[in-house]
This record gives structure tokens, C-alpha cells and sequence, in this order.
């Protein structure tokens, strides 16, 4: 089996195909990363891992193969969900409590969702990173662009709130 | 009710499927055929404006020429050299319209 690094060489000397096995190899995990992001939200957990594997394919020249191909996919990933919620009126909606503008499809596992339900978008981001996908304080803050004591104090934050 | 860890540990062994993982592959790499294909013709449309406007450029130099030796030099005006750059420049002009309609190769 080809490793990803491989597939991103080959894929940037022109073979789309190339990048469509990377797609099909994390086409599952960005999707779950996303609907844990968006508590179950379906729709814009796909919008997301859409998202983000466009991203990857535009900026896929400036993958440093220093770092695994999933580690910088889940920076992408994160941030397109940061972006998504700054720009998505649909989801700040169903946030603030207004009338939503559609009516989402919610899956999985509720009890996660339930249990996150009173942390902010940020604290979300952090919590389901760290406690579900295991990452290292310092790989956080280099997904999201803070310094490491920044993202520790807004974890025990979170953990706070959900004491 | 189930505790903190009982919570975190029952999510992480849930595991998201796509819908359709074959049609999402497929679709997104149509999505990124298509922006790769709506960034060749910009450059492309960008080249055609480049072309044009010097093609108008060359196109309407004699006529400039003309204009201002009519008006400064009327009575000097030397037909020649007009009819000599209008020559070289309707065959630049010319020889850059066949270049685009054999286009490929300027193009790609």
C-alpha cells in the first residue's frame, strides 16, 4: 500500500487519481471528526470534510512531510470548521437559539453531544481533540494557532463547565 | 447517568461512516477538476485580454500617427512610413491571430 506521502508526491505531479485514494483513506475520518464537531449535524459534517480535502488539494504544495498527511488534514479540517461557523448563518442560527433556517438531521452518539452541549465552539474544538482524538497540547495549539499555555487554560476551562 | 470518562470512552469507540465514500471521492475530485479548470481559463482569458489590447494597440497606431501628423504636420506628412508601419503592424497583428487559432501551443 502506497503511504500518503507518496500519494501526495504523485498527486502533485499531476495524477488527481493519486489524491482520490488519499480521499477515500480519510473520507471517514474527517466525517467523524466533523460530526463531532458539529454535535451530529450530518450535513455540515460532510461540508466540512468536503471543505477540507479542497483545501488540502490547493495547498497540497505546502504539506511539509515532516508531519503526517492526517496531523495536517486535521488542522485543515478544524480551521474549515472555524471558518464554516463564522460564516454559516445556518449554524450560528441553530446556536443563538433563533429559528434555524433548516431543521438539521442530528446523529450519533448523543450522550457526547449532550455532554458538550453547554461548552463554546472553540472549547469544543479543544475538548473533542484532546480527550477524543487524543492530540498533544502543542499539536492543538499548532491546529489552531495558540500557544500551548493558551489552549491548557482553555481546557481546564471547559473541563470546568462540565463538572 | 454515565460519568465524564464512560461518556468520552463509549464516543471513541464510535466510528462515522459517509454516506457513500465512493460518490463523496468522486464528487470532490470533480469539485477540484472543475477549480483547476476554472483557474486554466482565467489564465487563459487573461492571456486573450493581453493580445487584445496590444492587438488594438498595433491596430490603431497608424491611425494615432496619422491623426496627430495631420494636425501638427500637415503638410509633411510622408505616406510611406505610414503605409510601412500600418504593414508591420497589421502582419504582427495577423501573425498573432493565427497563433491564437492554432492556439494550443501559445496556450498551454
Amino acid at each position: 500500500m502506497d503511504t500518503d506521502e507518496e500519494l501526495v508526491k504523485r498527486a502533485l505531479k499531476g495524477g488527481n487519481h493519486h489524491y482520490g485514494v488519499l480521499v477515500q483513506r480519510y473520507a471517514d475520518y474527517l466525517f467523524g471528526l466533523g460530526m463531532r464537531l458539529t454535535s451530529g449535524n450530518r450535513e455540515l459534517a460532510e461540508d466540512i470534510s468536503q471543505q477540507s480535502f479542497l483545501k488540502s488539494y490547493s495547498y497540497l504544495k505546502s504539506f511539509d512531510s515532516r508531519k503526517t498527511y492526517k496531523y495536517w488534514l486535521t488542522g485543515i479540517a478544524v480551521n474549515c470548521f472555524k471558518d464554516m461557523i463564522k460564516k454559516d448563518q445556518k449554524y450560528t442560527d441553530l446556536d443563538s437559539g433563533s429559528e434555524p433556517s433548516y431543521s438539521p438531521q442530528l446523529e450519533g452518539n448523543t450522550g457526547f453531544f449532550d455532554l458538550i452541549a453547554p461548552l463554546t465552539e472553540d472549547e469544543k474544538i479543544l475538548f473533542t481533540l484532546k480527550y477524543i482524538y487524543e492530540y498533544q497540547i502543542n499539536d492543538i495549539a499548532d491546529f489552531l494557532d495558540l500557544k500551548p499555555g493558551t489552549v491548557k487554560s482553555k481546557i481546564s476551562r471547559a473541563l470546568e463547565k462540565l463538572k | 447517568m454515565n460519568s465524564f470518562e464512560e461518556i468520552v470512552k463509549q464516543e471513541k469507540q464510535v466510528s462515522y461512516a459517509q454516506r457513500d465514500r465512493e460518490l463523496f471521492s468522486f464528487y470532490t475530485l470533480t469539485l477540484i477538476a472543475q477549480e483547476q479548470a476554472s483557474k486554466k481559463l482565467k489564465t487563459k482569458l487573461w492571456a486573450c485580454l493581453i493580445f487584445f489590447t496590444l492587438g488594438l494597440f498595433i491596430f490603431f497606431s497608424p491611425i494615432y500617427q496619422l491623426m496627430g501628423d495631420l494636425v501638427v504636420h500637415l503638410s509633411t506628412i510622408e505616406i510611406i512610413d505610414i503605409f510601412k508601419m500600418a504593414l508591420v503592424s497589421y502582419g504582427v497583428a495577423g501573425l498573432c491571430i493565427v497563433l491564437i487559432k492554432r492556439g494550443a501551443v501559445v496556450f498551454r
